[in-house]
C-alpha cells in the first residue's frame, strides 16, 4: 500500500484482482484501496480494464462471463470474491452503489422516477411505500432536482440526460452507501452539465463521507475529483499516488505519455494560429517527442471565401393535427451565417441541440434547408443543377464521430476508400485506383497492406484514419469533422489532430470543425463560433474567442471545462439550469438575436 | 387519441376495400357459381344457368355487384349465401366466436410457454439449455400443421381415447387445435422473445436494476420483460392476423365451424357473399387487433404514452 | 362383391321386417351419429343439388314414389299411380291420414303446392327446378287424387318424384313462416322429424313415431358435416360417428377401417363413373381406330383393381350397372396392346405423338389414374400428357367450349339411374357436354326412346345406343366406383344406398 495513504483501516482494498474473459486476462495484479470518504480516480484508455475493476467490485463481471482467477476484494471484512451472489445483493445497493456511464440508458423507461428509487429503499430499508416516496423526494431534492414531489410520477423520457445522471445519483446514495462506484459518470455530458454534476458529487460525498471509486479518461476530471490516483494500462496499474504527485511529477513513461497528450484550455493563449506541435510517444518504454512543430498558418483569408452561409434556417415539423397541420416545431438552426476560407479551420462548438451537426448536414446536402443559402466557390447551391450539386459531394466531404458506423462492415477498406473515386469516376482502371488507395492509405500511416482488411480488424483510431482516407479519395477542398474525434482516447486524438493538420497544410484544405471539445477546438481552429440553441452567440479567431469571450454562454462554456491541473482554482460556482427544449409551438418562435462586431472578426450576439 | 382513432378507421375503410375488390374480383374469374350449383350436371342448359344468375344476382356487371356489397357492410347487411340461402350474417356471426376463441386460445397457450421458455433460452445463452431449447424449436417449425394435428389425434383421440378428434365442444375440444397451433406458434416465439430478451439484457438498465441488488427473477421479470414488450406485442399483434390465415388449415382438421372453416366451403362454392363477408371480417378484425397494439403500446411504454 | 351381395341380402331381410313392423309395438331407442360431407345450407328440396343434402333429408321428406337400396320403386306418398294420355299425364292416387311434423295434413293440395312453388316463382331461384320442367301443372281432382300433367313424356320423371325437388312439402307451415325459416326448420312428413341445425356443424332429427311406414327403430339421428377425409375417420375410429356418408372415405384409409374390430366397410356400386372421353372432332382422335386403338391400349381392370383397390367395376358405357339401359351382355373392348399398336400404325400415327388428357385437378383419385392411363399409352407409342384443371374451370370453358385435349375426363353420377340421363346430354348434337359430335343417327336413336312409356322397349333402345357409342368408340371408358361408407359394428340393420339416399327406419344401434 502506498505510504502516502492514511493508515487506518481501508474501506474496500482491492488486492492482487486478476480478471479472466475466456482466456484473455483483461485485469491483471491489480492492487489499490479506497479510505472513507476519499475519492481513488482510476485512469485509463479503452481497454486498460478500469471498467471491469469496478463491475468487479460489484460481481457484476461475473454476469457477463468473467472469472477471477487471482486476488481478493476486501470490504468491510469480508471477501467480496468469496460471497454467493445472494450475499451481494445484500450488499449492492446498499452498501456499495454504482453509477453509469450512459445517463440516456440507465434508467428503466418504462418505470417513473419514483418507482426506481423507491425500489432500492423498499428492497434494502425497512419502509413502506408511502415512506420510500417521501425519501425519494428527498434525494432528489439532495441533488438538488427541482420540483421534486412532481418528478417522481413522472418517466425517465421526459427528464435531460443531466437530470437523469442526478436521478441516477440520487437512487445510488438513496441507502447511504459507504462506497460509491462512479464510471465514467459525465463523459456522455455536455460540459457546462458535467460541471454541475461533479459538484453536486463532491459535495455529497463530502456530506456523507463515502467512499468513491471514479473510473475515467479524462484527466481533466480526474484532477477535479481524486484524492488518489490509480493509471491503469493494458490491464495493469502502472502508477499510483496522490493526485498532485500524479499530475506534477509522473513517473512512468505511460503517465507521462498520457499527460502530455491532454489537450489543456489556455495552452494555446497568446497564440495567433494553430501550432502542430509534437507527439509523445512510448519508444522502447521511454516517452519520446515525435514530429515537428510548425505554425499552422494555412488560412488564406486574401482569397474568396470556399464557403458561405448565409441566413441559413433549418427547421423540423415535430408535431402535427390529423390534417396535417403543424403544431410544434424544432428550430434546430435559425439565420447563421459564416464563411471558410481556404486552408482554414472553422470550429462550431456548442453543446447538445445548439445545431452544430444540423448546419454540417445542410452543407452536405444530407438535409434541406428551410431558408437561406450555401454558396461554395461563389456559387449558391440554390442556383445549381443536380449534377453541380452532385460534383459538390465530390468537394465536400463528410467524417462522423463513429467512424465504426460509417464503414460497411462487409466491404473491405480498399473497396470503402476507393468508393468515392469510383463514384466521381475520378480514376479509370483497377491499377490506378489501387495505387492511389495505397497511397492514401500510407497517407494517413496505415499502409497499403491493410486494403483487403475489413473494419472490424482495426481499432477505433485506425478506423478513423481510414474514413479520413476515404474522405480524401475525392481530392475534396472542404473537410466537415463531426466529432469525428469525440470517441478516440486522448493519445490517439492528438495523433488525428496532427494528422489533420498536417494534410492541410499539404493540401491547402479546409475543415468545418464540429465539436464539443473546447480544448481540442483551442488547438486545432484558426476561426470559432460559439452555437447556442441553433443560433451563433460568437464568433471570431480562435484568439478573441479564447482569450477574449465577450457572449456570457461562452464563458460559462469554457469555464466549465474542468482544467488537467489538481493545482488550478476550482469553479465552485455552481452553473444552475438546463438547456432548454429547442421545440417550440408554432407561432411561439424563438426571437432571432441580432449581432455585433465589437472588435474586426469579432461578432457577439446582442441579447434579446 | 380521437385523431388516431379516425386515422385508424380511415386506414380500416382503406384496407377493407382494397382486399374484398382484391378477392371479389379475382373469385369471379375463377368460376361460375350457378354451374357450381348444379354439380356440372348434365340437365342444365343456358335457361338455367341465366335464371339462377339473376337470382343470385351475379347477371349484373361486377362494379354494381361490389358497391351492392359496399353498401351491405354499412348495414351489416353481407346478403345471403349462394349456397342455401342463409343469411351470411347469420353464417359469420356462428364463425366469429369459434375462430377467435380458437385463436386466442392458441395464442395464450404459446405466449404463457414462449415467454419463461424465451427468458431462459436468453440468460443461458450459449449453455445447454439455450441449445436444447432452440433445438425443440427448431422441431417445432418443421412440423407441418396438419400432420402435427394428425399425430396429435391418432395419439389422444385414437389411441388412447382421451380427447374428441374433431368438433367444437367443451373445454376438451380446444385442447387439441390449441395445443397444435401453440406448438408451431411457440416455436417461432421462443426465439423471438430470446432475441428480444438477449437485446434487453445488454441494455445499461438491467445493469443498473442488478447494481441495485434486484434479485435475477425481478431483474429479468419486472426490468427487462416490461422493456421486451414493445417488440413482443408488435408481433404477436402480427401473428395474429397470420394466426387467422393460418387457422383455415387447423379448422378443417379438427372440423372447427370457424371462419376458416366457412371461407373454405365458400371459395369451394364460389360463394361470393360469404367470401367476401368472411375477408371483410377479417381485415376488420387484425385491424383490430393492430388498433390493441397500438393502444398496448402507450400503456405500457410510457414514451409512447405521452407523446 | 361379396359386400354388395351382403348388402342386398341385408336389404332383402329389411324389406322382411318392415312387413312386421306393423303389428309390432313402435320401440324407439337409441341414437345414430353420422358423418357427412357437406352442409347443403339449406333444408329446402328446391334448393340444391347436393347429395349432403339428400343423405339427411329423405329422412325428413318423402315423395310421391319411394326408391329404396334396391332401385326398385315403389309407392311413397302415392298409393298408386296410372300413366294417362300416351304418357303425358299421370294420375296419382295419395295415401290418406298422412300428416305432416306440424300436423298439417298431407292431401291433394299439398302436392299441387309442392309442384306450383317448384315450378314458380320459388323453385326459379334453385337448379331443381330444370329436374321438372316436363311437368306442365298439377290438377287436384279430389283430396286424395292428383293428375300431374306433362309437356311432354319424361321416362324418368316416376323415378325423380322419389327424391330431391319433388319432395312434398307443407303448404301452410311455408306460407306462415316463410321460405327462410323453412330452409333452416325443414318439415315434411318423413320418419324423422327435424330438431336442430347448426350450420357447418351439424343437424339434429328425432323419431317421428306416427310415420306412416311405421315408426323408426332409433330414437335420434345426429348428422355432422365433416370435410376432411382423415378427421371422418378418426371420428368414426373414435367411436363419435356411426356411420360416416360417402363420398368422403379415401380408398387409402380402407386398410384402417377393415382393421379395426369395432367398424367395417360397406360399398355398394355408386352412380358415379369415369371416362376418358375423345376429342372427336380434330387430331389423331378424331380417327375411329387410334380411339379405339388407345382404349386397348389401357388396361382398365389393373386400374380397378391396383388404384381403387377393388371399389370399382370396369364399364363398357358411360353408366353404373344398376343403371337403366345398362347391358351386362355389352363387354368392353379388351386390353390388347399388340392390337393397338397395329391398328395406330393402320391409322398411319407417329410413334411418339403427343396426346393431352385433361382432368380434375382436385380429383386424386383421377390423377394416379391419368398418370397409369399414360404410361399405358407410352407403351404403345403415344406420349401422353396430363393437364389438371380446377373443376370450374375444366366444366365451364374447357369442355362446352371443345377447348379440350384430345381425351377429357367426364365424371357423372345422376341419383336417377337413367342412361338417358347422361346420354342425351353427352352424345346430342348441340348438348353443352358434346363439343365435338354431330351424329344424326345417334341423334335420331337419343329422340326416340324419350317419349316411350314402354319401359322394356326403352330399355332396348337404351341399349342399343350404348353398343353404338362403344363401336364408335367415343370415349375410353373407364369406371364405376363404389360408394364406400365406413359403419360401427353396433349398427344393425344398415343398407347402404348407392345414391347415398339413406333412409334410417329400419336401423338399430346396439
Amino acid at each position: 500500500m502506498s505510504a502516502t495513504m492514511d493508515n487506518q483501516t481501508p474501506l474496500l482494498s482491492v488486492e492482487g484482482l486478476s480478471v479472466d474473459f475466456g482466456v484473455s486476462r483483461v485485469v491483471e495484479d491489480l492492487s489499490f484501496s479506497v479510505q472513507p470518504g476519499r475519492t481513488v480516480a482510476i485512469v485509463g484508455e479503452s481497454g486498460s480494464g478500469k471498467s471491469v475493476t469496478s463491475l468487479s467490485i460489484m460481481r457484476l463481471a461475473d454476469m457477463m462471463g468473467a472469472t477471477f482467477a487471482a486476488g481478493r476484494i476486501m470490504f468491510a471484512g469480508q471477501d467480496l470474491l468469496q460471497a454467493s451472489q445472494k450475499q451481494m445483493r445484500k450488499i449492492r445497493g446498499k452498501e456499495i452503489a454504482m453509477i453509469f456511464q450512459e445517463p440516456m440508458t440507465s434508467l428503466n423507461p418504462v418505470f417513473t422516477i419514483g418507482d426506481q428509487i423507491c425500489e432500492v429503499l423498499l428492497l434494502h430499508e425497512d419502509m413502506n411505500k408511502a415512506e420510500a416516496l417521501a425519501e425519494a423526494t428527498r434525494l432528489l431534492d439532495l441533488v438538488r432536482l427541482p420540483d421534486s414531489a412532481e418528478l417522481v410520477s413522472r418517466y425517465p423520457h421526459q427528464l435531460s440526460g443531466g437530470m437523469r445522471q442526478r436521478v441516477m445519483i440520487a437512487m445510488a446514495l438513496a441507502c447511504r452507501p459507504k462506497l460509491l462506484i462512479a464510471d465514467e459518470p459525465t463523459t456522455a455530458l455536455d460540459v457546462t452539465i458535467q460541471a454541475q454534476i461533479l459538484t453536486i458529487m463532491r459535495e455529497l460525498q463530502k456530506d456523507l463521507g463515502m467512499g468513491m471509486v471514479f473510473i475515467t479518461h479524462d484527466m481533466g476530471v480526474v484532477a477535479e475529483m481524486a484524492d488518489d490516483v490509480v493509471v491503469m494500462w493494458k490491464g495493469k496499474k502502472v502508477e499510483q499516488g496522490p493526485v498532485e504527485q500524479i499530475f506534477a511529477s509522473p513517473q512512468h513513461p505511460y503517465t507521462r505519455t498520457l499527460l502530455a497528450a491532454v489537450p489543456r484550455l489556455g495552452s494555446m493563449t497568446g497564440e495567433a494560429f494553430p501550432k502542430r506541435m509534437p507527439l509523445t510517444v512510448l519508444e522502447d518504454g521511454q516517452p519520446k517527442l515525435v514530429g515537428e512543430e510548425r505554425v499552422q498558418d494555412t488560412a488564406r483569408y486574401g482569397d474568396k471565401p470556399l464557403l458561405s452561409v448565409k441566413d441559413l434556417s433549418i427547421r423540423f415539423d415535430i408535431r402535427k393535427t390529423i390534417f396535417g397541420k403543424v403544431t410544434h416545431r424544432l428550430s434546430a438552426v435559425s439565420k447563421v451565417a459564416f464563411d471558410i476560407y481556404p486552408g482554414e479551420t472553422l470550429a462550431l462548438v456548442g453543446e447538445s441541440g445548439s445545431g452544430k451537426s444540423t448546419i454540417g448536414r445542410t452543407i452536405q446536402q444530407l438535409q434541406s434547408a428551410h431558408s437561406g443559402d450555401i454558396s461554395f466557390n461563389g456559387r449558391g447551391y440554390s442556383e445549381m443543377s443536380a449534377a453541380d450539386r452532385f460534383r459538390m459531394r465530390q468537394e465536400i466531404q463528410y467524417i462522423f464521430q463513429d467512424p465504426f458506423a460509417s464503414l460497411d462492415p462487409r466491404k473491405t477498406v480498399g473497396f470503402s476508400i476507393a468508393e468515392p473515386i469510383n463514384t466521381h469516376g475520378l480514376l479509370s482502371g483497377g491499377q490506378a485506383i489501387r495505387r492511389r488507395v495505397d497511397e492514401l492509405l500510407e497517407r494517413v500511416g496505415l499502409g497499403s497492406q491493410y486494403a483487403d482488411r475489413y473494419p472490424h480488424e482495426f481499432s477505433g483510431g485506425q478506423r478513423q484514419r481510414i474514413c479520413i482516407a476515404r474522405a480524401l479519395a475525392s481530392d475534396p477542398k472542404l473537410i466537415i469533422a463531426d466529432e469525428a474525434l469525440s470517441a478516440l482516447d486522448v493519445s490517439i486524438q492528438a495523433q488525428i489532430i496532427n494528422l489533420f493538420m498536417d494534410l492541410q497544410a499539404e493540401r491547402g484544405l479546409a475543415y468545418l470543425f464540429i465539436s464539443h471539445d473546447m480544448a481540442v477546438v483551442e488547438k486545432m481552429s484558426h476561426r470559432v463560433a460559439v452555437l447556442y440553441l441553433g443560433q451563433i452567440m460568437e464568433m471570431g479567431s480562435r484568439r478573441q474567442v479564447f482569450e477574449t469571450p465577450e457572449h456570457d454562454y461562452t464563458r460559462r462554456l469554457l469555464a466549465s471545462v474542468p482544467v488537467a491541473d489538481p493545482a488550478a482554482q476550482r469553479n465552485t460556482v455552481l452553473i444552475e439550469g438546463d438547456i432548454p427544449n429547442p421545440v417550440h409551438r408554432v407561432g411561439e418562435e424563438p426571437a432571432i438575436l441580432g449581432r455585433e462586431e465589437i472588435n474586426p472578426g469579432h461578432f457577439v450576439a446582442k441579447s434579446a | 387519441m380521437a385523431g388516431f382513432l379516425v386515422k385508424r378507421l380511415l386506414q380500416a375503410i382503406f384496407v377493407v376495400i382494397a382486399i374484398t375488390l382484391l378477392v371479389s374480383f379475382a373469385i369471379r374469374l375463377t368460376g361460375d357459381p350457378a354451374v357450381t350449383m348444379f354439380q356440372g350436371g348434365g340437365s342444365m342448359t343456358e335457361d338455367d344457368l341465366a335464371r339462377i344468375r339473376a337470382a343470385l344476382g351475379t347477371d349484373k356487371p361486377f362494379f354494381v355487384q361490389y358497391f351492392d356489397f359496399l353498401k351491405g357492410i354499412l348495414t351489416l347487411d353481407f346478403g345471403r349465401s349462394f349456397v342455401g340461402g342463409t343469411q351470411v350474417s347469420t353464417l359469420i356471426g356462428n364463425a366469429i366466436p369459434a375462430t377467435l376463441m380458437l385463436a386466442f386460445v392458441s395464442m395464450a397457450i404459446s405466449i404463457v410457454l414462449s415467454i419463461p421458455l424465451g427468458i431462459m433460452a436468453a440468460t443461458s445463452r450459449g449453455k445447454g439449455l439455450d441449445q436444447a431449447i432452440r433445438i425443440f424449436s427448431l422441431i417445432g417449425l418443421s412440423f407441418p400443421n396438419f400432420w402435427l394435428a394428425t399425430m396429435l389425434v391418432l395419439l389422444f383421440s385414437i389411441t388412447l381415447g382421451l380427447l374428441p378428434p374433431s368438433g367444437m365442444g367443451g373445454i376438451e375440444s380446444y385442447i387439441m387445435p390449441g395445443a397444435t397451433m401453440a406448438i408451431i406458434l411457440t416455436a417461432t416465439n421462443v426465439r423471438l422473445v430470446r432475441t428480444t430478451m438477449l437485446d434487453t439484457l445488454q441494455s445499461q438498465y438491467v445493469m443498473v436494476a442488478r447494481a441495485k441488488g434486484l434479485s435475477e427473477t425481478k431483474v429479468l421479470y419486472k426490468h427487462a420483460l416490461r422493456n421486451c414488450a414493445i417488440p413482443l406485442i408488435t408481433y404477436f399483434g402480427l401473428q395474429f392476423g397470420g394466426l387467422l390465415g393460418g387457422i383455415v388449415v387447423i379448422e378443417r382438421v379438427f372440423n372447427w365451424p370457424g371462419l376458416g372453416t366457412l371461407a373454405f366451403d365458400a371459395v369451394g362454392a364460389r360463394d361470393y357473399p360469404v367470401l367476401q363477408a368472411v375477408i371483410t371480417v377479417l381485415s376488420l378484425l387484425i385491424v383490430g387487433i393492430n388498433l390493441l397494439v397500438d393502444i398496448a403500446y402507450g400503456l405500457i411504454d410510457p414514451r409512447i404514452r405521452t407523446e | 362383391m361379396t359386400i354388395m351381395k351382403r348388402g342386398l341380402l341385408s336389404a332383402a331381410v329389411a324389406l322382411a321386417m318392415a312387413g312386421t313392423a306393423f303389428s309390432g309395438p313402435a320401440l324407439a331407442a337409441g341414437k345414430l351419429t353420422l358423418s357427412s360431407s357437406q352442409d347443403p345450407g339449406s333444408w329446402d328440396p328446391v334448393d340444391t343439388f347436393l347429395v349432403a343434402w339428400a343423405a339427411v333429408s329423405t329422412n325428413i321428406f318423402d315423395g310421391l314414389t319411394y326408391r329404396g337400396p334396391d332401385m326398385e320403386l315403389v309407392p311413397g306418398l302415392a298409393e298408386s299411380w296410372e300413366e294417362l294420355d300416351e304418357g303425358k299425364r299421370i294420375r296419382f292416387t295419395l295415401r290418406q291420414n298422412v300428416a305432416f311434423h306440424n300436423g298439417e295434413p298431407f292431401n291433394a293440395e299439398a302436392v299441387k303446392y309442392t309442384f306450383d312453388r317448384l315450378l314458380g316463382e320459388e323453385g326459379a331461384k334453385g337448379p331443381q327446378r330444370s329436374n321438372y320442367i316436363a311437368i306442365e301443372s298439377v290438377e287436384v281432382i279430389d283430396e286424395y287424387t292428383v293428375d300431374m300433367k306433362l309437356t311432354t313424356p319424361d321416362p324418368v320423371l316416376l323415378t325423380k318424384l322419389a327424391g330431391y325437388g319433388a319432395m312434398i312439402v307443407p303448404p301452410k307451415y311455408i306460407e306462415e313462416k316463410g321460405e327462410d325459416f323453412f330452409n333452416l326448420n325443414p318439415v315434411g312428413t318423413g320418419a324423422f322429424k327435424f330438431v336442430s341445425y347448426e350450420p357447418k356443424v351439424g343437424i339434429k332429427l328425432e323419431a317421428n313415431a306416427d310415420y306412416w311406414g311405421g315408426a323408426p327403430k332409433l330414437s335420434e339421428l345426429e348428422y355432422r358435416f365433416i370435410t376432411e377425409p382423415a378427421t371422418a375417420v378418426a371420428e368414426l375410429q373414435a367411436g363419435r360417428v356411426d356411420i360416416v356418408i360417402p363420398p368422403i372415405i379415401p380408398i387409402g384409409m380402407i386398410p384402417v377401417i377393415e382393421a379395426d374390430d369395432n367398424l367395417e366397410i360397406v360399398s355398394v356400386p355408386g352412380p358415379t363413373v369415369d371416362a376418358l372421353r375423345f376429342n372427336t372432332r380434330d387430331g389423331i382422335t378424331a380417327d375411329p381406330r387410334v380411339r379405339k386403338a388407345i382404349i386397348m391400349a389401357v388396361d382398365r381392370k389393373t386400374i380397378v383393381e391396383s388404384i381403387l383397390a377393388g371399389q370399382g367395376a370396369e364399364i363398357a358405357t358411360f353408366q353404373s350397372a344398376l343403371s337403366f339401359g345398362h347391358d351386362p351382355e355389352l363387354a368392353p373392348l379388351p386390353y390388347d396392346p399388340e392390337a393397338a399398336k397395329a391398328l395406330l400404325a393402320e391409322a398411319g400415327v407417329a410413334a411418339g405423338s403427343p396426346l393431352q388428357i385433361d382432368i380434375r385437378g382436385n380429383d386424386a383419385t383421377m390423377n394416379e389414374v391419368a398418370q397409369v392411363v399414360a404410361s399405358f399409352l407410352q407403351m404403345v407409342g403415344l406420349n401422353a400428357t396430363i393437364q389438371p384443371y380446377e373443376t370450374n374451370v375444366l366444366l365451364n370453358d374447357i369442355i362446352p367450349q371443345g377447348k379440350t385435349g384430345a381425351m377429357f375426363q367426364q365424371k357423372w353420377g345422376g341419383w336417377t339411374f337413367d342412361y338417358d340421363n347422361t346420354a342425351y346430354s353427352m352424345y346430342h348434337s348441340g348438348e353443352k357436354w358434346n363439343p365435338y359430335e354431330t351424329d344424326e343417327t345417334l341423334d335420331e336413336m337419343l329422340e326416340s326412346q324419350r317419349p316411350l312409356t314402354d319401359r322394356a322397349e326403352r330399355e332396348r333402345i337404351l341399349k342399343e345406343i350404348g353398343a353404338y357409342i362403344a363401336d364408335r368408340a367415343l370415349e375410353l371408358p373407364l369406371y364405376n366406383s363404389n360408394a364406400i361408407y365406413g359403419v360401427s359394428k353396433r349398427v344393425q340393420n344398415f343398407v347402404a344406398a348407392p345414391d347415398n339416399r339413406l333412409k334410417l327406419t329400419d336401423v338399430t344401434v346396439e
